[in-house]
């Protein structure tokens, strides 16, 4: 949390083709000499691209892409959590334990996962499959408790089913 | 214009003012961290509560705008009670370590916690840790000091144009910082520190040398370049600790740059502690009583005709009594005509043009220079000649302006929206002519530059040291004068002629008369003396025979350092001066004087407003004013000085130039600078050839290494900025790819017969066929290479 992680791989980050058209998609969305406010979109679109992290190199890279200055561009990467500043697992698994889901017992699907996986939150396996985040309200609270694997949502959970769908992960 | 009642005295304000804002006018202090006059309003710290009546909740003084019949009270029990529960959430994570903060004593936390903060805390919870930043050699951190009141980042984003701060995270785990390990490359980081309201970021050369408390101050005016800005000087056992800035709403506003910050670490260096005169048996410099030396001194005048005397002075360094009293002993103690200050100056046609002041320096005060729509630069990179004049551009430019930029090479700017131009040395004269023709011409396509200058309001057109250093630095003068003549910007209403000679108290060499050809207050001579190049080449071929050098060393800031060399080798040299440089060892005589800060002195800055500097530390116990070694020396001629205080040589100042009478003028008054307009005197003049091709070599002064002081300060020379490391030659990397010369390799340059070796770095910033070296570098000296009538030198380049 004290330092922005740098890339590993050394390849400065850089997108595809297609993932230029689509940013050219989203700056359509704003006024021309507003491309700043494309940051959000872009840092998602990036964090897609760049192996659903954000490093420091792809930071830099989306400020010179949407012409901000850096420290601009690592204030809004770093005010949401949804952005990742550290490499994550092929599954992203992300608890609500806010007020909803506390009060139907997520503490009990956070122990569940912690038993399953062997992780504490925030960290991610040694395999690369899984990483384990606690999560705010992710406004599913009706069928609560739930959790965020990747894109997709499970809800009403107990912690026999927690275990379950880890299981069926591909 | 609403009028409101606060603490029971009434006030009318603009309409939009804060309630801050009226208070401040009023004189009523209201407590506050976030807000600061020169930045936009935060409105985060909320310690700036204040009570209004028929408003049920305290409000933020330092957002909320007046309105008409507001009643505020500002030390009620409402207010009292706000700011002491607001002081209770500052303190929840200040680490509270006062006695080992370089803050403490000067600490606005401190000093409100005393008045409002809890005698003991309610909080037993962990305190945050902040992570520490290295910022560079200018700033120290302790970030678990900081409140969070952004004045950091909207410092650097708004006033700097360096956005490198930011708050990182949110809530409470905000952070403030760069958040990456890179070092701040602003040439303003040292305001960080007098603007933290806290300990956070501190002063780091100052870190634990002295407590607030114990420092003496002095009133200053900074000499390090021609802006002139008001200094509060710290001192402590006759050492000064450190510079702070002073108030000055016309020329710094709030701020110092980081030159006139951190050089006075160079005062001290390698200064001549007492008089010396070269002994005839050893023929080595030995010490003498003042006495001796000054008998010396004369003996050595009086043994050739006046003619064969000249004298060659520093502007900066000097203060205003120094130089006039040098031009009346050269001119009517000894009788010689042969002085100047212009070591820089390659083109002398203008002496014969009958310029004033008006030509020579600002026309448009700092304080108007925010209104401009349109701004020229020619051959002028503010940010990094006169940085707080940059400022006021960068103003200019974020209020809408558009700036152009005529230079050889791409600008290190901060301007907001600047279009370079960049024309190859030399050619400069034939595309401000082009410029002119396109106004001139009613058909066809225009560039973009001719059609902002011809619908431009209030233009500027500023002219920095490149320019005045042409080779054709007179062709170009008078297009520029020319330029604003074509759309009317040359009236008492606007005139957007500047000349910005940018070495501190380079007017005041004007004004006094410190050049072959003008006496002081700008009256023609009949008889012009010899100037800087032609004193040079003289001492060199013997017609002149003794060298009387005040603060200045031709071997090292001449336009070609071989001549000087030669020239000084060859006369008898008497070298007045505070520092220790080659042409002081080679002296018969060598009278030490004091610097800067050393003495009361006069400073005229580039807009022309002479100011007084106070003393601050005393010099080496031997030294003297330099004007006291000149007044001495006198006493052993026919026609001493008439002066023997400080005062009667100032009112004689005052007597050939009014703009001298500091008595008469109010603190801060400007004199007006310009009494007509500047002359154009035909136009344009005879344009040297330049060649098309080849390499040609362009010498820059490095503006943190470019006097006497600032180039001995270990701190400044720490300080890069974004530029490869001092004394490299920059070269553009194609033409270093075809010379097979890698970044960092020694070539050896040659121009004809001469040659020296440097480093080549590589620089995307410099166009093809250009190559870029910094001025008075002992390591390499590039002037070596410069002949004083050669144009710019063509070079080539041979790997090592
Ligand atoms: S470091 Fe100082 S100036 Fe910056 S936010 Fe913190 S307290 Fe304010
Ligand atoms: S801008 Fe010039 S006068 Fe002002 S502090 Fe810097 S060097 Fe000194
Ligand atoms: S509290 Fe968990 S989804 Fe809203
Ligand atoms: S001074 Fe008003 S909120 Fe900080």
């Amino acid at each position: 949390m004290s330092e922005l992680q740098k890339s590993s791989s050394g390849v400065p980050p850089r997108f595809s083709e297609e993932a230029m058209r689509q940013v050219e998609v989203i700056f359509q969305r704003y006024p021309a000499d507003r491309r700043e406010s494309a940051v959000m979109p872009v840092l998602h679109l990036a964090q897609r691209e760049f192996g659903g992290w954000l490093s420091q190199e792809a930071l830099d890279y989306v400020a010179t892409i949407v012409g901000m200055p850096p420290i601009r561009v690592y204030e809004v990467a770093t005010f949401y959590t949804m952005y990742n500043l550290k490499p994550v697992g092929k599954y992203h698994i992300q608890v609500c334990t806010n007020i909803s889901c506390w009060l139907c017992d997520s503490d009990s699907i956070a122990q569940a996962l912690r038993n399953k996986l062997q992780l504490s939150f925030g960290e991610s396996s040694s395999d690369g499959r899984f990483t384990l985040s606690e999560v705010e309200c992710l406004g599913a609270c009706i069928n609560a408790p739930m959790l965020q694997i990747n894109d997709d949502y499970y809800e009403n959970l107990t912690p026999a089913k927690v275990s379950e769908i880890i299981d069926q992960l591909p | 214009m609403p009028t409101l009642i606060i603490d029971g005295k009434e006030i009318s304000v603009q309409p939009g003012a804060t309630i801050m804002e009226a208070a401040r006018l009023l004189g009523v202090y209201i407590p506050h961290f976030c807000y600061h006059p020169q930045l936009s309003i935060a409105g985060n710290c909320r310690m700036c509560l204040v009570e209004v009546e028929k408003m049920p909740r305290p409000v933020v003084s330092c957002a909320m705008p007046v309105s008409e019949g507001m009643v505020v009270k500002t030390d009620s029990d409402m207010v009292r009670k706000g700011r002491q529960a607001v002081m209770e959430f500052l303190l929840i994570n200040h680490p509270l370590d006062c006695p080992v903060c370089d803050q403490g004593g000067e600490c606005t936390l401190q000093d409100l916690a005393m008045k409002y903060g809890p005698d003991r805390s309610r909080y037993h919870e962990h305190k945050r840790h902040e992570r520490d930043y290295d910022l560079g050699p200018l700033l120290e951190t302790e970030m678990n000091r900081c409140i969070h009141c952004t004045r950091c980042i909207r410092f650097t984003d708004e006033v700097a144009g360096a956005p490198e701060m930011g708050a990182v995270y949110r809530g409470d785990h905000m952070q403030v910082g760069p958040y990456t390990s890179r070092p701040l490359t602003s040439e303003l980081t040292g305001n960080l520190a007098e603007l933290c309201p806290v300990g956070a970021l501190n002063n780091k050369p100052f870190h634990f040398q002295a407590r607030g408390w114990e420092l003496k101050n002095s009133d200053g005016i900074c000499a390090h370049c021609a802006v002139g800005c008001h200094q509060r000087v710290d001192h402590l056992n006759n050492e000064v600790k450190r510079v702070m800035s002073r108030r000055c709403p016309e020329i710094n506003q709030t701020w110092l740059c980081d030159k006139g910050r951190f050089a006075y670490d160079g005062l001290t260096r390698e200064r001549l502690q007492q008089p010396m005169v070269r002994s005839e048996e050893s023929n080595q410099l030995v010490p003498a009583s003042w006495a001796v030396a000054l008998d010396r001194a004369a003996d050595l005048l009086k043994r050739f005709k006046p003619e064969e005397v000249a004298g060659l002075a520093s502007e900066s360094g000097q203060g205003a009594e120094e130089l006039y009293a040098f031009q009346e002993f050269l001119r009517h103690v000894v009788g010689t005509p042969h002085l100047d200050h212009r070591l820089r100056q390659r083109d002398f046609s203008a002496d014969e043009v009958p310029l004033t002041r008006a030509d020579l320096s600002m026309n448009t005060p700092l304080s108007q220079l925010g209104k401009a729509d349109v701004i020229l630069l020619i051959g002028f990179e503010p940010r990094y000649e006169t940085p707080l004049l940059n400022l006021r551009l960068r103003q200019a430019t974020l209020a809408g302006a558009r700036a152009f930029a005529v230079h050889p090479r791409q600008l290190q700017h901060n301007l907001a929206n600047l279009t370079q131009l960049v024309v190859r040395p030399g050619d400069e004269v034939a595309f401000l002519d082009g410029l002119l023709q396109e106004l001139g011409s009613s058909d066809g396509h225009r560039s973009a530059l001719a059609e902002a200058w011809q619908k431009a309001k209030q233009p500027v057109l500023l002219l920095g040291n490149y320019a005045i250093h042409h080779p054709q630095a007179e062709a170009i003068r008078r297009c520029a004068v020319a330029l604003l003549e074509r759309v009317g910007a040359l009236s008492t209403q606007w005139n957007g002629f500047n000349r910005v000679a940018g070495r501190g108290n380079a007017a005041a060499a004007q004004d006094l008369g410190v050049v072959p050809h003008r006496d002081p207050g700008y009256r023609r001579l009949e008889r012009h003396g010899r100037n800087a190049q032609q004193i040079l080449q003289g001492a060199a071929n013997g017609e002149i025979r003794l060298l009387l050098l005040l603060g200045c060393d031709p071997s090292i800031e001449a336009v070609d350092t071989s001549l000087a060399r030669t020239a000084l080798a060859k006369s008898v040299v008497i070298y007045i001066g505070a520092q220790q440089t080659p042409a002081a060892e080679m002296a018969a005589v060598v009278l030490p004087g004091l610097a800067n800060g050393e003495r009361p002195a006069t400073l005229t800055n580039l807009e022309g407003r002479a100011q007084r500097s106070d003393m601050a530390v005393m010099g080496p116990v031997q030294a003297k004013e330099d004007w006291r070694i000149l007044r001495s020396l006198s006493d052993r001629f026919a026609k001493p000085l008439p002066y023997n205080t400080r005062e009667a040589l100032q009112a004689r100042m005052a007597a050939a130039d009014h703009r001298y009478a500091l008595d008469g003028l109010e603190a801060g008054e400007l004199s007006a600078a310009c009494d007509h307009k500047p002359v154009t005197a035909g136009l344009p003049l005879a344009t040297v050839a330049t060649s098309k091709d080849g390499l040609l070599l362009v010498v820059e002064p490095p503006f943190f290494q470019d006097d006497a002081i600032a180039r001995r300060s270990t701190i400044l020379a720490q300080l890069t900025l974004g530029r490869s490391a001092l004394g490299t030659l920059r070269i553009n990397p194609e033409d270093a790819g075809k010379a097979n010369i890698g970044d960092g390799q020694r070539v050896r340059m040659i121009c004809g017969e001469r040659n020296v070796e440097c480093i080549a770095s590589l620089d995307a910033n410099v166009p093809a066929q250009v190559v870029f070296g910094d001025m008075g570098q002992r390591a390499a000296l590039l002037q070596d290479l410069c002949d004083w009538d050669g144009g710019f030198p063509q070079v080539s380049l041979v790997g090592l």
